[in-house]
């Protein structure tokens, strides 16, 4: 007989053939009332003697009897607090030879499963409460079902599905999508079913940012409109979602114009609003503000229809983003802490904490470092909570933006090397194109142009690969801040001349004060007085209409270097006072330094040689703490002139 | 019980390193496909794990129902409130902080008060700020403890999402810094090795299976089954051979041999 089985597993040519001959052969040699026990112990995920006795509809006894015969096989292992399971690979094969060569029984066994799972699960206090574990004896219920009548089945899976995501459980949605998973693997379900189920598959995967893997699911799927509007109407969309995230904005851009379509065919008017809100998103990072205006009034209308305060919350985050791109902080503000007051009120936890971020890039752009530092906490540790990695990656990035305006940039560095970190993780290109070219600022605020130069560098590809043309051009900008802190002069004058067109026709505003401001530098730095001059007072004039106080202080301390050069003191005097004025308001470090050793130089040119050596010592003081180097040896070059003439 | 186990002496000596006093890899990390034996290697490695020195947590991700809370728990289980004076506290001082009461007997047991601490609340004092401040909790209890203590995780690759990133964040970087911890996590996938803060304070081994028949004579022996066959052992290579060395499937066949004297 041994012989003849050797024979017979050589014989086989496939692995499962082999396995299978295994089961065969032990189950050859069981009793006839312990055979069909194995069989029947494979059907739930674990057994003790009270579900052995409900499957098998015998007494407690006798399963028990069965139960000790059972665990001493080496494919039956203990399963902590529920007693027993069938190990996967066995339980894997006897299930598929079940549904191969007796369905009928396959469900009535089953039948009785989904039965003692449900009585189970109605001992549970509350299972949907927030404080419940994961309602294990529901989700085995919903997996039996599956094999008794799959409509139903579908029903209940569905409708706890948008339960948990309402109650913001992916954890439990995740369950239950791994245990209906094995009926699927197994070929076990039909269409419908398989599709839905890759459709929660997906949202899992999207909830916890595999962002790649979730594309590849909805890119898998293929459903008829006709015959299922709402799956296909609900995938559109999610798909959408992704590439957004994975910010394609073109590819995700026709999935929500057909979204909207399919949700218009399946009477999901919320869908379609979502839809124009994503719409709007795209539109606002692809800078066409007025589209997305448009967009976000179009959401917000149905929102309104529908009687859903929180949509038009979001329309309201919406419009603000595009409001702040244009410089209008104020509106931006207003905007955004009257949606946050909604899902404050709504207990939206997740989009009250993208508003809060959103607030905070606001304040932060304000130079209200304090408020921008709070609130960016606050969405991290709700983005944290949720396991939203792009959203901990935004405050994370934010933070990071925070912490290198106020010159700490040892934190910023590490701020925003963990962002660019999670952003690589979750496939992300633009956050990554955002996190590189803060980290070169980030140098060359240190004095460290030529790896600033190489970091730009870097950004510019990566927008490049995303044909995000604003952001490759505010790199460009970056780049022509380096070159002209290296003295490359003509290299910086013909990169800002590159980029200003184009960032002249976004909406970018700020980016635009930016660039006038250090090619006004650059005119300064060759004592182009005038022109310097002209474009030093245009960038002024946008930061103060922005409101962006760092702005101010950067372009009054800039005209108060040329009015310097221009032997017009009283007027230097004035405005690098006024620069570090802004500056000690805002707690910008460097800014007040740059003004102090401007005042020092002003002292110098007055022969006023003590007054400028304390302001030349203040400044040097203050670049040695945040560490900017080049500051630093200015201030020691300075010094060092000031003792010669001294002596 | 008596645990049957074919070779991995790798694996074993490894895990026997982890118990003495002076281990710097405090995390063993032990992988393999379904069926290669990675449970029975870590009920053998527990059952040689002496109970005067260890107290061990054994913690089966398999199945749906393990959260963060649930580990908590296993960990309040072996240990006992007096040894977690600072998880204790730190529990209440949250609970009073969420103002959750304690009614009847509704609340009843540690794991519903780690998860309604766990997920009541949404605003500033949220769940992972207070995961984290529990984690810290325990582990400075853990720290404290009179005897060391080995925590067994099987099944890593079933853990959800949220579990699995705790062990491979949280978790595992405080192990490195607790010296009185072991930590043993096996399964079809397992945490990144290379991690930056702990990956050099772990060992990593793979489970390719037991394809050599001499390996499986002892099993054969000490489960008192023989092969009626003139040469058992060529017998059992081709077995072996055929099944690629999978320990679950050679097992089974083992299983089904006839009794030393007597049948099946």
């Amino acid at each position: 007989m041994n012989d003849n089985f050797l024979d017979r597993l050589r014989a086989e040519t496939d692995e499962k053939s082999r396995e299978l001959l295994a089961l065969e052969f032990i189950l050859d040699t069981l009793d006839a009332d312990l055979r069909p026990a194995v069989q029947v112990a494979a059907i739930p995920h674990w057994f003790d003697e009270e579900f052995a006795a409900a499957l098998l509809q015998i007494s407690i006894g006798e399963a028990q009897r069965i139960v000790d015969a059972l665990k001493a096989f080496s494919f039956v292992e203990p399963f902590p607090g529920r007693g027993y399971n069938v190990h996967e690979r066995t339980r894997a094969l006897l299930l598929e030879r079940l549904w191969s060569h007796d369905r009928q029984t396959y469900r009535e066994f089953s039948q009785r499963a989904e039965r003692y799972a449900d009585a189970r699960s109605k001992l549970a206090p509350d299972a949907n409460a927030r404080g419940a574990a994961t309602p294990v004896w529901t989700i085995e219920a919903i997996y039996h079902c599956f094999m008794v009548d799959q409509r139903q089945a579908l029903d209940r899976m569905n409708d706890a599905a948008w339960d948990w995501i309402r109650a913001d459980r992916y954890d439990r949605l995740e369950a239950m999508a791994r245990v209906i998973a094995e009926h699927s693997t197994a070929g076990r379900l039909g269409d419908e079913a398989r599709s839905w189920l890759i459709f929660w598959q997906a949202k899992v995967d999207q909830a916890y940012a595999r962002l790649n893997s979730a594309r590849e699911k909805y890119s898998a799927l293929k459903i008829d409109a006709n015959a299922l509007p709402e799956l296909a109407a609900r995938c559109m969309l999610g798909f959408g979602d992704v590439l957004l995230m994975l910010s394609e904005y073109e590819e995700a851009k026709q999935k929500f114009d057909k979204a909207t379509e399919l949700c218009l065919a399946a009477d999901e008017l919320s869908g379609q609003a979502h839809a124009f809100v994503q719409l709007g998103q795209i539109a606002y990072l692809e800078d066409r503000a007025a589209e997305g205006h448009g967009y976000y009034s179009r959401a917000s209308a149905i929102y309104k229809s529908l009687d859903y305060p929180e949509g038009e919350a979001e329309c309201l985050s919406g419009i603000a983003d595009i409001l702040r791109i244009q410089g209008d902080l104020a509106g931006a503000l207003e905007r955004l802490l009257e949606a946050r007051e909604i899902f404050l009120k709504v207990e939206s936890k997740q989009r009250c904490a993208t508003t809060t971020r959103r607030l905070a890039d606001v304040y932060n752009s304000l130079d209200k470092y304090h408020d921008a530092m709070k609130f960016y906490d606050e969405a991290l540790a709700v983005f944290e909570e949720t396991g939203d990695r792009i959203g901990q990656a935004g405050s994370l990035y934010g933070l990071g933006i925070v912490r290198l305006q106020r010159d700490e940039y040892a934190l910023a560095q590490e701020l925003l090397e963990s962002a660019l970190g999670t952003y690589r993780d979750v496939g992300s290109p633009l956050g990554e194109g955002n996190s590189i070219r803060a980290l070169a600022d980030m140098h060359r605020l240190r004095g460290e142009a030529e790896t600033a130069k190489e970091a730009y560098n870097r950004a510019a590809d990566v927008y490049r690969k995303i044909a995000d043309r604003l952001s490759e051009f505010q790199s460009l900008i970056g780049l022509a801040h380096a070159e002209r802190d290296l003295g490359h002069y003509s290299v910086a004058r013909s990169h800002y001349q590159s980029a200003l067109p184009v960032i002249r026709s976004s909406s970018d505003k700020l980016s635009e004060a930016d660039s006038l401001s250090g090619l006004a530098e650059l005119e300064r730095l060759e004592e182009q007085t005038e022109p310097a001059r002209r474009l030093f007072d245009a960038a002024l004039a946008i930061f103060q209409a922005a409101q962006s106080r760092r702005g101010e202080a950067d372009c009054r301390r800039g005209l108060a270097d040329v009015h310097a050069l221009l032997g017009q003191y009283d007027e230097a005097l004035r405005e690098y006072t006024e620069a570090l004025r802004i500056a000690r308001e805002i707690e910008c470090q460097s800014c007040a330094a740059d003004s102090l050793y401007g005042i020092g130089q002003l002292n110098q040119a007055q022969n006023k040689f003590d007054a400028a050596r304390r302001h030349y010592e203040n400044a040097q003081q203050i670049y040695q703490t945040i560490g900017a180097r080049r500051g630093e040896d200015r201030c020691k070059t300075a010094l060092d002139a000031l003792r010669r003439t001294l002596t | 019980m008596t645990v049957m186990l074919a070779n991995y002496e790798v694996p074993r000596e490894a895990f026997a390193s982890l118990l003495t006093g002076d281990c710097l890899r405090r995390i063993l990390l032990v992988q393999g496909d379904s069926g290669t034996g990675k449970t029975a290697l870590l009920t053998y490695c527990r059952s040689k794990v002496p109970d005067t020195d260890f107290h061990v947590v054994l913690v089966q991700l398999r199945g749906v129902m393990v959260s963060v809370a649930e580990i908590f728990s296993r960990i309040h289980r072996v240990l006992g409130w007096a040894a977690l004076p600072r998880l204790t506290k730190h529990l209440a001082s949250l609970e009073a902080g969420l103002n959750i009461k304690i009614e009847g007997n509704q609340q009843e047991g540690f794991n519903n008060r780690i998860n309604l601490v766990l997920h009541t609340g949404d605003n500033k004092d949220d769940r992972d700020q207070r995961r984290i401040a529990l984690t810290d909790a325990c582990f400075e209890d853990l720290a404290n403890l009179g005897k060391r203590m080995l925590m067994v995780f099987d099944t890593f690759e079933q853990a959800n999402s949220e579990v699995a990133a705790w062990l491979e964040g949280p978790f595992l970087t405080r192990v490195e810094q607790t010296a009185t911890l072991r930590v043993m996590i096996a399964g079809q996938k397992v945490p990144n090795r290379n991690n930056i803060e702990w990956g050099h304070c772990c060992d990593h081994h793979d489970l390719p299976g037991v394809p050599e028949a001499p390996h499986w004579l002892p099993v054969l022996q000490n489960m008192g089954r023989h092969v009626p066959n003139r040469n058992p052992e060529d017998w059992l290579a081709g077995v072996c051979a055929a099944f690629n060395g999978r320990p679950d499937s050679i097992m089974k066949v083992i299983e089904a041999l006839p009794r030393q004297g007597g049948a099946a």
